[in-house]
């Protein structure tokens, strides 16, 4: 489901103030979005299917009382090229925005992000985050991130944080001692890894889908079958309510 | 002009004697001719010369700079690019513009302090203490100069690193800078000494640390240590308009450099430096970097991470009052493998000032098992100030681990009635906070500096300066 | 010589939080407000300093300090006229120390003119020695460990030792009138027998204080002169020491139930 205009997917009833979701797993252009006075939305670009996305979403406040949610979830592979660039613009005050986009990057990927969240004179009393977490997981693969934010107003709360790494080898190791193996273990901690994203979007349909996607796509990549990966969950993760 | 007159006073000040080959009249605009007639006037050996002018080729064919200030004023041709130390003064305390005589009055600085910087004096008192440390310096074999003398005098271990760090072509202003360069300071530090005393520009009391285009170079050998300091917390009253300093510095094998800066130029400058260290195997770079002053500063302190288990730190601070622009930040570059670094930057933006922290961390596939972290906090006073920042993380291997955060907020009201509950005015109740905010960079630097430096934020706050 | 309180109804935005208080505290006694959570303890402790959060529901003047209308007046004038709160939940101020905030502030409130800071004729230092000398005296009285002065007021206090902090200041500050919110929670019975004994003697050297708490336990060591309960954002009783006693007995019940 991608589209760039906002009323037409997943819509509730207008009396009921619910979030909307917006799910876009293709990235190939330019998406703004405007948001009005006392609307609530979550943006989820899911992009797994190793294709090169290049695309810029936009989101524009321009009324109080907003609360804006951008999630992102993104695996690169092979030879891919992942252009990504956002916007959280607060013009008008007293609305939320937050941001958390996370990527695992493999093979040769290059992922390059840029995420701005620009407050504006008038938009006082705006909270916005933003939160970007990469993995690479092969020596050859790239990350380029530049988080940037212009604040004009001052009553205001805004914070970013990028981390950059690998998956440490102290929790391969704890993995090993209980029995996995190297791509079993790696599995499990990217799935724990994206999970976090996935808690966030709280339509479960629409949550349960993107698991099973993803969570396919990741056995995939490690070279594990599907029956695999429930003897693993069932043996290590805790239960998981819905 | 007569810059004759002033011609003996300033060879007694720099300590050698020039036969006046050269009657120099001081012109605007940059051309072959200018920096021919200053490498003639520094008598400079032959690839100086020719090192200034293939810079001067460069300058003019390079572009400015897209992004970071309004550059947009800056008029290259109506701007001297060589004026006898003394001539970008005042000429009597009575042109000296008023508030800057108020902050010197208020922070305390001593009669003859007040003199030199507001550029009556040409002699200063201190000029002994400089003496008496330049012996015991040499002693231990420590070489500090101001950069003219130390080409002279140094030749061949100038020839060896100057322009190694900072390459003419790395930008406009360092291609600007390497054509007509003047003054800056020459230190060289032999193996394995330590030099104890932070070494103050300050010493050296002349206008060549307040020029237009200062070109430092350091060279730390392996295992030495030395802590540099420039700048003075007092606005300094500038009448040139572009200040465009170089500053290189060599940190060998094991070896620790510390660059501490205090920069407060008056409100019409633009101040545009490029200053970078290069970091070999085990070695230390730090740079503490204030800016308080200026109308546009572009500074990012740069660390080349060249050898293994090499360690970086930048230390930022920067204040934008009404109508200034500090855009600042820092550089790391990671080459080699298990090097670490971290940048800490802290920014307030008071009564219409903008501050923006531009910063690269960039870990090349060579960099194996690297790590750096990158801290951010901004302060926005008030609803008529801007705070930007602008980070970029290049990151071209797995095994590393970067961090990045930035914060920016207001003063808390909380924090502002718990201060005013216990007697401070809002303002006093302010600067406070402020200075409490920058506590973490200002404790690095040396204590004079971090006592001027909090009274300074505090008159600024208080409104009383300016 | 008293504070008094005439008449005091605020709150926030719409909401009224306290309804036409009447108290007075006189000099060198010691008065306890107590009543149950969220009564408007503090919220009253607050207002008396002139926190701006607060407005009052009619702007006329109902705060006098020895006579003098302090109504109208800015916390930190408030503070220079002998009045000190001693916060519940201190606010952190990064890398500002303790001592540095003392100093400031004392050097500020002893002042009783307004002119600005200069460099003082006489020697200054000497004056912020003695007056450091006294402060870690002050401080090891009160069980403040000496290298808690140099920790930046947000450091890793626990709750009880930012009320030591707390303590501390108000100790060296010596204001005319002194409000305690909820300075006996988090403490232990050592640290709490400390404080009783800090406000005691406070009282002896002639502070009228205040002391906020739904809790009795300091009083076991520190008798109250006169004893406020609040329920509601009004004064339903005032008393005695057996008002203390009473309430220790039977809690705030009977007051909760009536209608406000």
């Amino acid at each position: 489901m991608i589209d760039n205009d906002t009323s037409e997917c997943n819509q509730k009833t207008m009396e009921e103030k619910l979030e909307e979701l917006i799910l876009i797993d293709n990235l190939k252009k330019k998406y703004e979005f405007n948001i009005n006075s006392g609307e609530n939305k979550t943006f989820v670009f899911f992009l797994i299917n190793g294709e090169n996305y290049e695309g810029e979403i936009k989101v524009l406040i321009q009324g109080k009382n907003t609360k804006v949610q951008i999630l992102g979830i993104i695996i690169g592979y092979k030879n891919q090229q992942i252009k990504i660039i956002t916007l959280q613009d607060h013009l008008a005050g007293e609305s939320t925005s937050d941001l958390y986009v996370k990527s695992a990057l493999f093979d040769n990927a290059k992922f390059s992000y840029e995420g701005m969240i620009r407050i504006e004179k008038n938009a006082q009393k705006s909270d916005a985050y933003q939160k970007n977490q990469n993995l690479i997981l092969s020596q050859k693969a790239n990350a380029n991130t530049k988080p940037h934010l212009e604040i004009l107003a001052n009553e205001v709360r805004c914070t970013h944080a990028v981390t950059v790494g690998d998956i440490s080898d102290d929790l391969l190791y704890y993995l090993n001692t209980r029995g996995l193996n190297k791509l079993q273990a790696k599995y499990l901690i990217l799935s724990g890894y994206f999970e976090e994203i996935l808690q966030r979007i709280k339509d479960i349909k629409i949550r349960n889908r993107l698991k099973k996607n993803l969570h396919n796509k990741l056995l995939k990549l490690f070279g594990l079958k599907i029956g695999e990966s429930i003897r693993l969950i069932a043996s290590i993760r805790p239960k998981q309510k819905d | 002009m007569p810059y004759t007159s002033l011609n003996s006073l300033s060879s007694y000040r720099y300590g050698f004697h020039k036969p006046e080959k050269y009657f120099y009249k001081s012109k605007k605009g940059l051309s072959e001719k200018t920096v021919e007639e200053i490498s003639g006037i520094k008598n400079e050996p032959d690839w100086m010369r020719e090192y200034r002018l293939k810079a001067l080729k460069v300058f003019c064919k390079k572009k400015l700079p897209s992004w970071g200030g309004d550059l947009g004023k800056i008029n290259f041709d109506d701007i001297y690019y060589y004026i006898k130390p003394t001539e970008n003064k005042v000429s009597s305390w009575k042109d000296l513009p008023a508030e800057i005589k108020d902050t010197y009055d208020k922070i305390g600085i001593p009669e003859a302090e007040k003199k030199f910087l507001g550029g009556i004096s040409a002699q200063y008192e201190s000029e002994v203490v400089y003496k008496s440390i330049k012996k015991a310096l040499s002693k231990k074999g420590v070489v500090f100069l101001d950069m003219d003398s130390g080409l002279r005098e140094y030749a061949s271990l100038v020839k060896e690193y100057f322009g190694t760090v900072v390459p003419m072509e790395d930008n406009k202003f360092a291609a600007l800078n390497s054509a007509v360069w003047s003054g800056g300071s020459f230190i060289y530090v032999p193996k394995g000494v330590k030099v104890d005393l932070p070494l103050q520009a300050y010493f050296r009391i002349n206008a060549a640390n307040m020029g237009q285009f200062e070109r430092t170079l350091i060279i730390a050998d392996s295992g030495s240590f030395v802590h540099y300091v420039e700048g003075c917390t007092a606005p300094i009253y500038s009448t040139d308009s572009l200040h465009s300093a170089v500053v290189e510095i060599i940190v060998k094998k094991g070896a620790r450099v510390r660059y501490s800066t205090i920069q407060n130029w008056s409100k019409n400058v633009y101040n545009l430096v490029t200053k970078r260290m290069r970091v070999e195997e085990e070695g230390i770079g730090e740079w503490v970097d204030g800016n308080i002053g200026s109308k546009l500063t572009m500074k990012y302190p740069s660390v080349y991470l060249v050898g293994k288990g090499a360690r970086g730190e930048i230390l930022s601070v920067a204040y934008a009052g009404k109508d200034a622009h500090q855009d600042a930040g820092g550089k790391v570059i990671h080459i080699a493998p298990f090097t670490t670094s971290k940048i800490t930057s802290k920014s307030v933006s008071v009564d219409g000032g903008r501050t923006s922290y531009r910063g690269l961390v960039q870990v090349l596939p060579s960099a194996l098992h690297s790590k750096t972290k990158v801290v951010c906090d901004a302060l926005i006073i008030d609803s008529k100030s801007r705070s930007d920042t602008y980070p970029t993380m290049d990151i071209r291997t797995s095994k590393t681990q970067v961090e990045h955060e930035a914060t920016v907020s207001r003063i808390g009201d909380e924090q502002l009635f718990y201060l005013q509950s216990r007697g401070l005015k809002k303002e006093e109740a302010e600067a406070m906070i402020v200075n409490g905010f920058i506590e973490p960079i200002v404790k690095e630097l040396p204590l004079e500096y971090a006592v001027e430096l909090n009274r300074l934020i505090l008159l600024e706050m208080d409104g009383s300066v300016g | 010589m008293s504070l008094k309180v005439n008449n005091l109804s605020a709150g926030i935005g719409n909401l009224c939080i306290l309804h036409d208080i009447d108290l007075k505290i006189e000099k060198g006694t010691l008065n306890v407000l107590m009543g149950p959570n969220g009564s408007g303890k503090s919220t009253f402790a607050s207002v008396l300093m002139g926190n701006p959060k607060y407005k009052r529901v009619e702007k006329k003047p109902y705060l006098s300090l020895n006579g003098k209308d302090i109504s109208n007046f800015e916390p930190h004038e408030r503070a220079k006229c002998g009045l000190f709160l001693a916060f519940q939940n201190p606010s952190g101020i990064p890398g500002v120390s303790v001592a540095n905030l003392l100093k400031t502030s004392y050097q500020t409130v002893q002042r009783s003119d307004n002119t600005p800071s200069k460099k003082s004729a006489h020697n200054p230092a000497l004056s912020v020695f003695k007056f450091h000398q006294e402060l870690v005296l002050t401080a090891e009285r009160i069980g403040v460990p000496r290298d808690f002065l140099g920790r930046s007021l947000d450091g890793d206090f626990s709750g009880g030792e930012k009320k030591k902090l707390e303590m501390l200041q108000a100790i060296v500050l010596k204001p005319k009138y002194a409000v305690f919110d909820e300075i006996d929670t988090g403490l232990d019975v050592d640290a709490l027998k400390t404080i009783a004994g800090a406000i005691l003697e406070l009282k002896k050297k002639g502070t009228g204080i205040l002391v906020v708490t739904h809790y009795h336990r300091i009083l076991e060591y520190a008798k109250p002169d006169v004893v406020h309960v609040l329920v509601k954002g009004r004064i339903v009783a005032s008393g005695g020491c057996k008002l203390a006693l009473e309430i220790e007995k039977n809690g705030y019940s009977k007051w909760s139930k009536s209608k406000n």
